[in-house]
């Protein structure tokens, strides 16, 4: 992933939507894989990458370089996708599709890797319904995007330890589920 | 280490990658020794990262979601337009109001001082009052003046005889 140039940043803070359009191509498909691990459904990971979208478009203006554009663009989609996660967390909806159909299955369904993608997929939703959100972020990162310590803490702006303990409770929590006498200490 | 000491750091720094070369081999030495520690470390490995290793990313739809996003964006930036029009609209009735305001109190004040002045009919007439008692003084004055300086005329006289006469 190539960072995107100050030239273009400025044009699109001035609301030059061909600019915004290079911003949104190169990052699209982290925050899409990111939001739809975190949020878990389709529609509702449409909504959250759109409010990304719009939240870095409106606050171009206020990015002073300070921090890199992928970084920043990270923390808005990572805090973006657990604040929707934890809302519905609260609202006791129970999501409880592990499919995501609309959102992969690009492969035709009797295509044995489309199958062992299925599956594999379905694996991976199972494991990350068993944590919180801030645990799931942390392990997406970490696991999904390879994502370190550091860059992590960086990113949800928390401290490196607090990351470490959130991987190790997340990774508790899967143990506990695939082997039920690993329960959480 | 310890057994509940190694299966901390088993779960992260060591499943990560990210122990340094001293303590990872201090892990190593304990998970040769230590059956329990090592088959919880085999089970941490399947049940934890394995399944993501070559998961496939998932992706929403681009050209549908970017759609939207230009669609927000225009019809965030009419609505700013619009808001902009209205300030200046808004902004031009509120100078307009200015001038009116203060053109309708020059009048009031105008009404107001016409009103003291000319709608006050014993103001009025104390002045007139006023004005015609001190020429009447200044009148008797001067009648008074010319009486007492005849006076000291006759007073004075020329002494003839023909003065006599007709006095």
């Amino acid at each position: 992933m190539s960072e995107i140039s100050g030239d273009i940043v400025n044009k699109a803070a001035k609301g030059d939507i061909k600019a915004f359009e290079s911003i949104y191509r190169e990052y699209f498909e982290f925050v899409a894989n990111v939001v739809l691990r975190i949020v878990k459904h389709t529609d509702d990971a449409e909504d959250v990458a759109q409010e990304v979208f719009m939240t870095i478009y409106r606050n171009l203006k206020t990015f002073r370089g300070e921090s890199a554009l992928k970084t920043w663009i990270y923390r808005i989609a990572i805090n973006t996708a657990i604040n929707h996660a934890k809302k519905l967390s609260r609202e006791f909806r129970q999501i409880l599709e592990h499919g995501n159909d609309k959102a992969v299955a690009h492969s035709p369904p009797e295509d044995e890797d489309a199958i062992k993608n299925q599956e594999n997929k379905k694996m991976i939703a199972r494991l990350l319904d068993a944590l919180n959100p801030d645990q799931r972020a942390c392990i997406v990162l970490r696991n999904l995007e390879g994502l370190s310590y550091q860059e992590i803490a960086e990113n949800l702006n928390i401290p490196i330890n607090t990351v470490r303990s959130r991987i190790k409770r997340a990774r508790e929590a899967m143990m506990s589920l695939s082997i039920p006498r690993y329960t959480l200490s | 280490m310890k057994c509940k000491e190694i299966q901390e750091v088993l779960l992260t720094d060591y499943l990560d990658g990210m122990m340094n070369e001293q303590n990872r081999r201090e892990a190593e030495a304990h998970l040769s020794s230590c059956v329990y520690c090592k088959e919880f470390m085999e089970i941490a490995m399947e049940s934890t990262v394995e399944p993501f290793k070559n998961a496939p990313k998932l992706s929403l739809s681009h050209e549908k979601i970017w759609q939207r996003i230009k669609e927000e964006i225009i019809s965030e930036e009419k609505t700013a337009a619009g808001a902009g029009f209205l300030s200046e609209l808004a902004s031009s009735f509120k100078n307009i109001f200015a001038v009116r305001m203060a053109l309708a109190s020059a009048i009031v004040a105008v009404i107001v001082v016409a009103a003291v002045v000319f709608l006050n009919p014993v103001g009025q007439n104390q002045t007139v009052k006023n004005t015609t008692s001190d020429e009447s003084i200044q009148y008797l004055a001067s009648i008074i003046d010319e009486l007492s300086s005849t006076t000291t005329e006759e007073e004075e006289g020329y002494g003839t005889e023909i003065e006599k006469y007709f006095l």
